[in-house]
């Protein structure tokens, strides 16, 4: 096989990941200054009461993600709601001039997301990072997000974790770091570097709120078998919430649900969904199974804009 | 008997020629109506429009394509060639390859049914530039990067299929995180500069070169457990 071959052969990439790869990021800095901008002008408009925070961090992150895949600044309702499910948690720990600061936490429907901070560290240029945990009420659900090397040396670690459907207010976190160890990648070996010793352990909780859930009518959709067959199957307990989409369905053990779910607006806009996960289960000689899914956005949206959900080739009406 | 063939293969070439040149002066002049009309505060139709007038045979359906897509194309097609007069040509072809295709096709995503297009053209005029000593440019560093993903000398290599590895490497990127996915999207499928990736995504461009060589070390990884190569 030749790489001209190879390269022939990218042009059998599906079209929605190409199309996904057009979006551009805006440059940070611009989107910093319209943050504080858009942050002013909201200060501006309630005339005395507290001004909306602007950390710079989790907010500024989310802002990021959202303009990656959406290719769209926040509007000032969405860094609202962002606002109003963050916390500023500014815990820190120093062992051998290594500070590790947990600083803030933004707590969805079922999904936490807390920014760490890492200062005092000599960084090898290429680097993956190991030995990092986070405990939600007890069950280890953590999974690093994104690791970011600021200009400064300082490292900014996003950890993402899911955690039980639950009604209590309050989640217990516990987040331990345990020797820096980064694993750099070679084209044979992975050369393990242990760079700090120690542990860092921070203990917090994060408030969980209510959300505004919109209830859809159980539907009937269209999915793709194995072989390529059209297979209509039903929806139940469809739920979007200003974060995302969750439904149910039983389905054959062998189709998989269309990974792709998009929220159509009002506007004609289309959100794809940025994070999602799916529990299938199915007892023994039965051949289907019962899965629960959910689907998350980069950012929250304004429920009251959405129009449509588009799951696979169906479109759902939001009535 | 050898004159029957001469005599037919000379009819198509002129036909394709014929085809060639008509589809250049219809969007040459169509350009010239719709830079007009757009200085009058024209407005660009539709994806669906463009291609329900190539479903009516419509010399209006060329002119609408290089009017909304003729210089995503063009960018396309200078990324892999680097001579803006093949480009053109290239481009120029891609409608007419169009015209051939629809119908009896109704593309989903018209603009990257012509970007497909335009990438398969200016591949093939790579090719037969760089027999001819004219290649180089990015598309040579490309090339180059993606042999890594490749074995040097196979002792069990299947000759797989064209779709096959297709269908293969788009399980691949499938699977990747989406930041990987894009930035190895835009340097693979559309031969963009590491440059210009950095910018697109707001990523310094020595990230971009390791999330570039990390996902070519798992493609190779992947392509050797798809059995597609053999290491020694």
């Amino acid at each position: 096989m030749s790489s001209e071959k190879l390269y022939s052969a990218f042009n059998e990439i599906d079209d929605d990941i190409l199309e996904r790869s057009e979006k551009r990021v805006k440059r940070h800095v611009k989107h910093r200054v319209m943050l504080i901008a858009a942050a002013i002008c909201f200060a501006v408009l309630l005339m005395g009461a507290a001004t909306v925070g602007f950390s710079g961090g989790l907010q500024d992150w989310i802002a990021n993600r959202w303009s990656f895949t959406s290719g769209n600044e926040l509007s000032t309702e969405q860094m609202e709601i962002i606002e109003s499910l963050s916390c500023k948690i500014n815990e820190s720990k120093t062992i051998d001039g290594i500070t590790v600061t947990v600083d803030s936490a933004t707590v969805y429907d079922r999904t936490a997301t807390v920014l760490i901070r890492v200062c005092g560290m000599e960084l090898p240029k290429e680097y993956d990072i190991d030995g990092i945990k986070l405990k939600i009420n007890g069950e280890t659900r953590g999974a690093l997000y994104d690791v970011i090397k600021t200009e400064n040396n300082e490292l900014i670690i996003v950890i993402k974790a899911d955690f039980e459907d639950t009604e209590d207010e309050l989640i217990k976190a516990e987040l331990s770091m345990t020797d820096f160890i980064f694993s750099r990648y070679g084209v044979t070996v992975t050369k393990r570097d242990v760079i700090a010793k120690g542990t860092w352990l921070f203990e917090f909780d994060l408030k969980r709120d209510e959300f505004q859930k919109i209830s859809i009518p159980d539907t009937e959709i269209d999915i793709a078998n194995e072989n390529g067959e059209t297979e209509r199957i039903l929806l139940t307990n469809i739920h979007l919430t200003s974060i995302g989409v969750e439904f149910e369905c039983e389905i054959d053990k062998n189709i998989d649900i269309p990974q792709k779910v998009y929220l159509i607006m009002t506007d004609g806009s289309k959100i794809e969904y940025s994070n999602g996960s799916g529990s299938g289960e199915s007892a023994e000689n039965i051949n289907t199974k019962q899965c629960k899914m959910y689907f998350e956005f980069a950012a929250p949206i304004e429920i009251e804009d959405a129009a449509a959900i588009q799951i696979g080739s169906s479109t759902i009406q939001i009535i | 008997m050898p004159y029957f063939y001469v005599d037919i293969d000379c009819t198509v070439i002129k036909m394709t020629k014929f085809l060639q040149i008509y589809v250049r002066y219809t969007y040459e002049i169509a350009s010239y109506i719709m830079k007009e009309k757009t200085e009058e505060g024209g407005k660009r139709v539709k994806d669906s429009e463009i291609t329900e007038l190539y479903w009516q045979r419509s010399c209006e359906a060329i002119r609408q394509s290089d009017s909304k897509y003729g210089s995503y194309c063009m960018k396309i097609a200078e990324n892999i060639l680097h001579s803006r007069e093949d480009s053109e040509e290239c481009v120029s072809d891609t409608w007419l390859n169009a015209w051939n295709s629809i119908p009896p096709k109704r593309p989903d995503n018209l603009k990257l049914f012509f970007a497909k297009l335009t990438r398969n053209l200016a591949f093939s005029s790579y090719r037969i530039n760089s027999a001819a000593k004219r290649g180089g440019g990015e598309l040579t560093v490309v090339l180059d990067e993606l042999s890594e993903c490749i074995a040097a000398k196979s002792n069990v290599e299947r000759d797989y299929e064209y779709a096959e590895l297709g269908q293969c490497i788009n399980a691949f990127v499938r699977l990747l995180p989406e930041r990987e996915c894009n930035i190895f999207v835009r340097r693979y499928f559309f031969t963009e500069s590491v440059e210009e990736i950095s910018e697109r995504y707001n990523i310094k461009e020595s990230n971009v070169y390791v999330i570039l060589s990390r996902t070519r070390e798992k493609l190779r990884r992947y392509l050797k457990k798809e059995w597609y190569f053999d290491e020694q």
